[in-house]
């Protein structure tokens, strides 16, 4: 049985900045069509606990550590920055494509 | 989250001096804990996250910084702003090797920001605005900045 893929969208204190990252991962999945995923918001923290199930980490803050799945900057949802959203969303969707 | 507990004119400074990012937050942290909206525990909280999680952004033209920290140490979710007389550096959140120059701090304190997507969602693409940033660096009055938030949100 598979399980939900997750996308895991955190920040440092887990209220703010991946609050809005998630949202902005959220709405751009569902305007490309993509089911089947669970977006999580979380803090920095919560990588480990979920590391097994992760698909892909989206975060706000800079994160050096080198998992196996992609990590991509969310600052965009923040900054309001559309075209970078629409990278982002791409870059998901594109991911999550590939290894289905 | 009440919206009328958002936005206070008690909770704005105008044209603030200060030299230090620590001293801008500390100057924030002050009047929301005059007002109890945050516990004590919230400034070295703050200053804390914002040393190992840059809140510098540059949105646009305008640099600012909106350093926060855990709802644990908020009572009442509010947000607190000052406009800086002359520009403090904050460290990017983007990039922490880059500095911002911000001459807007926004301080938000947040109860509980998981419960209520849409308000926080609303917020922010409000100060993404740049008529927004620039009314708000330009106004004379704290009266007039909450006219302002009132009209965009």
């Amino acid at each position: 049985m598979n399980k939900k893929k997750l996308v895991l969208v955190v920040c440092g204190a887990g209220t703010l900045t991946s609050v809005m990252a998630s949202q902005g991962v959220e709405e751009g999945l569902k305007n490309n069509g993509v089911k089947d995923v669970e977006v999580k918001v979380g803090r920095i923290d919560d990588i480990e606990r979920f590391v097994d199930r992760i698909s892909v980490l989206v975060c706000t803050m800079n994160i050096r550590t080198k998992y196996d799945f992609p990590v991509i900057r969310g600052t965009a949802f923040v900054t309001g920055d559309e075209e970078a959203q629409e990278d982002i969303i791409n870059q998901i969707v594109t991911y999550l494509k590939e290894n289905e | 989250m009440e919206v009328e507990k958002l936005f206070q004119e008690k909770h704005i400074m105008m044209n603030l001096e200060r030299e230090t990012r620590e001293e801008v937050i500390t100057a924030l942290f002050d009047k929301l804990y005059a007002s109890n909206s945050v516990k004590e525990s919230f400034l070295e909280n703050v200053l804390k996250r914002e040393k190992v999680y840059p809140t510098g952004l540059k949105i646009k033209n305008f640099e600012i910084a909106i350093p926060h920290t855990e709802g644990v140490h908020v009572n009442e979710s509010t947000i607190a702003i000052a406009t800086l007389k002359t520009p403090v550096s904050f460290q990017c959140m983007e990039d922490p090797e880059e500095e911002v120059q911000a001459k807007i701090v926004m301080m938000m304190a947040l109860k509980d920001g998981h419960n209520h997507l849409q308000m926080i969602s609303r917020i922010v693409k409000m100060f993404q605005k740049q008529e927004v940033l620039s009314g708000l660096e330009h106004a004379e009055t704290e009266h007039e900045i909450i006219n302002l938030i009132q009209q965009y949100l």
